[in-house]
């Protein structure tokens, strides 16, 4: 059930940035970062991001329940020092550099989104759910950036991945 | 004088004028009789008076002086730095020994029953019970816990919460205490509030020391009554009568000169202390002052500090009878050091107990029990160890912050020291270097990184790690030979269609022609050349010719530019001995480019330090962990799964037998042996290691010879992952025959398995040769 949820709300998210995107067309150069990380990510839902509950990694859970509170209460620096601590313990954790990039958006640290997103797509290779929602953490902060090659390979990996 | 004989002059003048109208002689006498004594009257009421403005005026500078301590900052605190705390979860991969290693190191201690205290463990076989001490981190307090831990094979299986029984998700410890960063009287301590100083330790304090300290007015005639006598009748001096009030103005403002002069203005500024300040204000100020040791140049004042330095414990924690022993302190900080002199200690702390039961502040029972005690003080003090990583801390913290400011705003700094991987790294180097030249001016520096954050774990910067002198690690810039290799391939590795591990490079005579210079001619380091090799087996071997061709083909300046993606920032020289390593860089710039390849071509900048909050406890700066990639993760994978193989076949070979898991890393020899480097990581360290002269004078050690056996020593206790090179789409392995960079079948003897970009492997086929069980090619190396 929790897989079934977790691409549920992957997907959903993915068709919502695709839609957001083909709807623009191309890259609206007066966007402000703020306003384009809101409207995109503003809404991801934090459950996804767990990890089965086998025992061994319980910690990590733990530090996600906490940067969780942090981040519903805007506390953004705060959790990105949880989820940093997750990645002492899992440097691979995958989701744990996706939501660094979800809040480098929120915080509009913008080349820092987009590197933390390449970080997770470099332990996601068999995870296309997250490698679409990395591109579209790129993709937002490249529209943002006017970094139109970026944006338009961001663009079309999401494509390619829906596929998938 | 000159003001009495001014006021005398004018009176004779007068004098002399009545004598010269003789008439009027009576009423003169009368008048001289009448005005003698006023004028003597007049001297000495303007001698009073004078003498009553001067020392007003003197009374309003020991005020201002009173006043300007209390109200401004009334010390400089150094900033305390911490190493990374230890974290615990099932699922961690720790030995029973680094946890032993972590609880002595935190000064944990060990009983039989179970821990009841905070800072105690007992344990049997691999199981643990531990209550961990609180402590305030960057993000909060870690509440004490009680925890039992089980580690098998060298894993964390089971984490429990002793009172609750269940299991326990994420433990951290408290983060161990590693130095101060000192103002130049080096004086430290740990602000007290009298809030958090138990009752107990203030009854004993003021029974001890001044009795009589809240009903008198700075000053106590009685108890300086009571001194003179005794020490009167005992013929020296054995009893002193100041308050504590005296006492701390004394230490605050004052010299330790036995004179009147500083008693007398000991005295008057008690008094003018008392006038402006509350009692307990001015108790605080003297738990806080109070000198009480000496541990190197770190003066320890205030008992907050002792109680940790001494006990390891915060004044709350203190037993009865360690108190004593700082109380009785107060008397000789040095003769009574429980640390140098703990007999001494033990005859004034009982006599401390003893005056506690006189007062029924302790029952005679109690006594009995508490003066029974031995004097148990931690083992070590960890002051100024870790000089070398200090430095880098420093480096880092300067970026921010003024020095002034580290040194004096009491600053707790969180660094990413790991204290097992320091000590680890230093046994390597000091037991490794005798085993390498009997030479003890043979140097050694170590930089240990953690690849996927740059978090700097080990810092050594010479064969005497706690010397502060010249640190090699940060200061030393050497060629570092073949460890550009590895760079020199990657850059042009990011061209598949020119260059993958198959292609055959030219490693026949070569010679670099410069008008008007002479000629430069590159050579292997067995002096041969070998003629068409893989780019593979170039790099395994760490042959030079084709490193050179290679980085000229390529273009040096695209090597440097491979050298900035990969975080060396510094200018480079584009010279054709660069593809040879003739540029100078220190352990720590190493590092910093060798993170990238560990992180599979994410660079994280080296950080030192995580956190900063200021001496009240608040966050003030947190540094982020940062990644930026800047090279093809292809082209990266395929140069690290070559690196895999030269641990395991190629010049670092010996370290597959040293090692029960798989590395990567590159030696690295400057000319005529000059300096020898290894350069290597494991799935979760990285480290760097050179060895070298600091006059430059020629060793006798390669790359493998000399550094690397640190790097293994110190490998086969810190590293516990493998290194995998990241699984990505578009890589795939093929079979390559080695002799002709072709493919070749399965069970051909000159085979070996390389990665590819997908299209870019070979398209011909090899024709197969023998078909031997074992692979030729490899056995070759061995």
């Amino acid at each position: 059930m929790n897989t079934f949820f977790r691409l549920i709300s992957y997907f959903s998210f993915a068709l919502l940035l695709a839609s957001c995107a083909s709807i623009d067309g191309q890259i609206a150069g007066n966007n402000t970062a703020d306003g384009t990380a809101q409207d995109e990510v503003g809404s991801y839902k934090y459950d996804a991001w767990r990890l089965n509950t086998s025992g061994e990694y319980e910690a990590i859970n733990v530090l996600l329940d906490e940067a969780d509170v942090l981040i519903e209460n805007r506390a953004y620096n705060a959790a990105t020092d949880k989820l940093e601590r997750v990645l002492r313990i899992k440097p691979e954790y995958a989701p744990a550099w996706s939501r660094l990039s979800w809040l480098a958006l929120q915080m509009n640290s913008l080349k820092r989104s987009v590197q933390m997103a390449k970080r997770s797509n470099s332990f996601a290779a068999s995870d296309a759910e997250l490698q679409v929602l990395n591109w579209s953490f790129i993709r937002t902060a490249s529209r943002a950036l006017n970094d139109e090659d970026t944006y338009y390979r961001a663009n079309q990996k999401i494509e390619s991945l829906k596929v998938f | 004088m000159s003001a009495k004989n001014n006021k005398a002059s004018p009176a004779k003048k007068r004098s002399n004028k009545s004598r010269g109208k003789g008439k009027k002689r009576p009423v003169k006498k009368r008048s001289n009789n009448r005005k003698k004594p006023s004028s003597k009257r007049s001297i000495i009421i303007s001698f009073l008076a004078v003498s009553l403005i001067a020392f007003i005026a003197y009374l309003f500078y020991l005020d201002n002086r009173i006043t300007q301590r209390f109200e401004g900052r009334i010390w400089q605190l150094p900033a305390h730095v911490y190493a990374r705390p230890l974290e615990l979860f099932v699922g961690k991969k720790i030995s029973t020994k680094q946890v032993l290693f972590e609880l002595d190191y935190l000064n944990y201690q060990q009983v039989q029953q179970l821990p009841q205290k905070p800072a105690q463990y007992r344990q049997w076989n691999n199981i643990f019970e531990i209550k961990t001490r609180s402590f305030v981190f960057w993000d909060g307090e870690e509440n004490s816990h009680t925890i039992r831990i089980t580690i098998e094979d060298d894993v964390v299986t089971q984490l429990i919460d002793i009172y609750t029984a269940n299991s326990a998700d994420l433990v951290r410890f408290d983060a161990g205490y590693l130095t101060g960063i000192f103002p130049s009287h080096s004086q430290d301590r740990v602000l007290l509030r009298l809030d958090d100083v138990p009752d107990m330790f203030i009854k004993m304090l003021l029974l001890i020391e001044d009795r009589r300290y809240f009903t008198h007015w700075g000053v106590d005639p009685l108890s300086i009554a009571r001194a003179l006598l005794v020490n009167i009748y005992s013929g020296r001096t054995v009893q002193g009568g100041s308050t504590l009030t005296q006492q701390l103005v004394k230490n605050l403002f004052l010299t330790q000169d036995k004179t009147i002069v500083r008693k007398v203005n000991e005295a008057f500024m008690s008094l003018l202390l008392e006038l402006h300040y509350d009692k307990k204000l001015i108790l605080e100020t003297y738990l806080n002052e109070i000198y009480l040791g000496q541990d190197g140049r770190r003066a320890i004042h205030g008992f907050g500090l002792a109680g940790e330095y001494y006990f390891g414990k915060s004044l709350k924690q203190l037993s009865i009878d360690e108190m004593a022993i700082l109380i009785g302190m107060v008397k000789g900080a040095s003769y009574y050091n429980p640390k140098r002199n703990p007999e001494h200690a033990r005859e004034r702390r009982d006599i401390v107990l003893s005056a506690m039961q006189g007062s029924a502040l302790i029952t005679q029972r109690q006594y009995e029990k508490l003066s029974n005690r031995p004097v148990a003080t931690v083992k070590h003090a960890r002051s100024g160890l870790y000089p070398a990583f200090i430095d880098l801390v420093k480096l880092q913290l300067q970026q921010d912050y003024q020095s002034d400011d580290l040194s004096s705003e009491g600053l707790r700094v969180f660094t990413t020291l790991d204290p097992y991987v320091q000590y680890n790294t230093e046994q390597a180097i000091i037991k490794t270097l005798p085993q390498l030249s009997k030479n003890k001016d043979l140097q050694a520096a170590a930089v240990v990184v953690s690849p996927s954050n740059g978090d700097v774990l080990a810092v050594v910067g010479g064969r005497n790690p706690s010397y502060k002198g010249f640190n090699r690690a940060l200061n030393a810039e050497r060629q570092i030979g073949s460890l550009i290799k590895p760079v020199i391939y990657l850059t042009a590795l990011r061209d598949p269609s020119r260059y993958t591990l198959s292609t055959m490079l030219d490693d026949s005579e070569f010679i670099y022609k410069t008008p008007n210079q002479d000629d430069w001619q590159p050579l292997n380091y067995d002096k041969e050349y070998h003629g068409e090799v893989t780019l593979y087996e170039a790099l395994l071997k760490s042959y030079n010719v084709p490193a050179v061709r290679t980085g000229l083909d390529v273009g040096l300046d695209n090597v440097i530019t491979t050298l900035s993606a990969l975080g060396y920032k510094k200018s480079v020289s584009a010279y054709p001995s660069l593809s040879l390593g003739a540029v100078n860089m220190s352990p720590v710039d190493v590092a910093n480019i060798y993170q990238t390849f560990a992180a599979n071509g994410f660079h994280s900048p080296l950080r030192s330090v995580h956190a900063v909050l200021d001496n009240e406890r608040n966050p003030l700066e947190r540094y982020s962990l940062d990644v930026d990639n800047q090279v093809r993760p292809e082209a990266m994978a395929i140069v690290n799964s070559a690196l895999i193989d030269v641990a395991k076949y190629g010049t670092a070979k010996r370290l597959a037998d040293q090692l029960p898991l798989q590395v990567a890393g590159k030696t690295g020899t400057s000319d005529d042996l000059r300096d020898s480097w290894f350069a290597g990581f494991s799935g979760d360290t990285m480290a760097v290691v050179w060895t070298g002269y600091d006059d430059n004078h020629p060793t006798t050690l390669t790359g493998s010879s000399g550094a690397m056996k640190i790097w293994g020593n110190l490998f086969k206790e810190v590293a516990y992952k493998p290194y995998e090179f990241p699984q990505m789409p578009g890589l795939a392995k093929y079979r390559v025959d080695v002799n002709n960079g072709l493919l070749s079948e399965n069970g051909c003897e000159n085979a070996v398995e390389l990665l590819f970009i997908e299209g870019s492997q070979p398209q011909q086929t090899s024709d197969c040769e023998g078909g031997g069980e074992s692979n030729w090619f490899l056995n070759l190396f061995n």
